[in-house]
């Protein structure tokens, strides 16, 4: 009896990574009857488009941990980002610049560029995380009883970003292929700044590569 | 990347600190061609910095690290403690933005971060060159410079307290990434004030010692590597 319990539940945790998530979902809280292009609106007018931010990060692959410290300066309106990483002692252990099209890399210790092209990496994965959070023009929306959702197809690709919790705000934001999950961002614990929302945790998963990236924020500079 | 890839790359990072911080502040050059006056200086401010420190046998102190990109011209800042026991132990214990501890022994060091929540042991004996730089290092803190004869050029830019310029020479390991590291002692000369390190590619790392304190015990749990049990 104990086995048909026991097995499903190590094919979830495998399937899941045995990844928790060490920040809070949002609330679930009925959407009601808001209009959708208006949770956009408002969304939009709460995000900066400017920022310079501190963060920990926790880079995850099979089974392993590596932590750092992440400096970030993104202008989203722009597109242009400069971000580096610096391990908990100081030392510098990476630094690029780059917008849309093009990444440079300004500096990396030798591990991180032995194998792959790491600039390219570490560029989209900070496009994902701060470019596009707002559904693109002709993102088709759909409301479900706690979440708000805007699809749009791209080259054979579904973008999707999903609006949930008090204040309707962008809690994923997940690229599939043929319903294949290829990433995903989720976006936790918003603070507001100045104004402006700032999520306190994000966790992005690569689907394809197998790694997870969390991320803490700590300060957010003027 | 898999488990001993990761754990290589650990071992540089720290060993990359180690080299950073201790290494390059050790040695002073006995250029022939620097004038008999000043290397007179210099060898006496040393000799008075080796007996300043020898009495020296525990540190306690808080630090203030600020870390200029120059790419981005903003600063980002580092504080936290330091724990020292001669001959060979080191706590290296960050409280802001992150929570980090490094603690160095005579064999082996553990790093813990709140983030992974795990604690990492690295073997020196298996790591030659860890060993090595643990072994500068622990002489730095000795205050013992002398047998330090490194490739630096040293210049005394303040006699009391001593300030220290350290430029290492081209082809040494410090010489590929550091431009200069300046030394400055504290009033009392017993221990360092400030680091400043200024690198090749245009950064550069302040590291301020605030409250320190000489010969005091140093409680049990700072040489844990976890969270901090204050």
């Amino acid at each position: 009896m104990v086995k048909y319990f026991v097995i499903p539940v190590i094919i979830l945790l495998h399937l899941t990574g045995c990844a928790g998530i060490p920040f809070q979902k949002a609330e679930r809280v009925p959407v009601g009857k808001i209009e959708p292009g208006k949770v956009k609106e408002q969304f939009a007018l709460m995000l900066p488009e400017k920022f310079r931010i501190i963060n920990s990060m926790v880079f995850e692959y099979k089974g392993e941990a590596f932590s750092f410290i992440g400096y970030s300066d993104v202008d989203t309106l722009e597109k242009t980002f400069a971000v580096a990483g610096l391990n908990q002692v100081g030392i510098k252990l990476f630094e690029l610049t780059g917008n849309n099209d093009k990444t440079e890399l300004k500096f990396a210790v030798e591990e991180f560029t032995k194998r792959g092209n790491f600039a390219e990496a570490v560029a989209g994965d900070i496009k994902k995380i701060y470019f596009d959070r707002l559904p693109g023009e002709g993102a088709v929306a759909s409301m479900e009883k706690y979440e708000i959702v805007f699809a749009r197809n791209e080259n054979g690709a579904t973008i999707e970003h999903i609006f949930a919790g008090a204040g309707n705000l962008l809690v994923e934001k997940r690229y599939t292929v043929d319903n294949i999950a290829v990433w995903s961002v989720n976006y936790y614990e918003y603070r507001i700044e100045n104004g402006k929302l700032y999520p306190a945790g994000i966790i992005l998963e690569n689907h394809k590569y197998d790694y997870r990236l969390i991320i803490r924020l700590k300060e957010i500079r003027p | 990347m898999n488990k001993s890839k990761v754990n290589n790359m650990r071992i540089k990072f720290i060993l990359i600190f180690l080299l950073l911080f201790f290494t390059a502040t050790y040695g002073y050059s006995q250029d022939s061609q620097i004038p008999e006056k000043i290397r007179t200086d210099l060898n006496a401010v040393l000799s008075r910095l080796e007996k300043n420190m020898s009495g020296i046998k525990t540190i306690k102190t808080a630090f203030i690290q600020e870390k200029e990109l120059a790419v981005f011209k903003q600063k980002v800042v580092l504080k936290g403690t330091v724990y020292i026991e001669k001959p060979a132990r080191l706590a290296w214990r960050v409280d802001n933005p992150v929570k980090y501890v490094m603690i160095m022994s005579a064999d082996t060091i553990s790093q813990w971060d709140e983030d992974t929540g795990k604690v990492q042991k690295i073997s020196l004996s298996k790591n030659p060159a860890f060993e090595a730089a643990i072994g500068q290092m622990s002489i730095w803190f000795s205050g013992s410079y002398s047998p330090l004869l490194k490739d630096y050029e040293i210049s005394l830019l303040r006699e009391k307290p001593a300030l220290l310029k350290f430029t290492p020479k081209p082809a040494t390991i410090a010489g590929n990434v550091i431009k200069s590291v300046t030394v400055d002692f504290r009033k009392d000369e017993q221990y360092i004030n400030r680091i400043f390190i200024e690198e090749k590619g245009g950064d550069t790392t302040s590291l301020l010692f605030v409250d320190t304190r000489l010969n005091i015990p140093v409680e049990a749990s700072a040489w844990k590597a976890g969270p901090s049990q204050n």
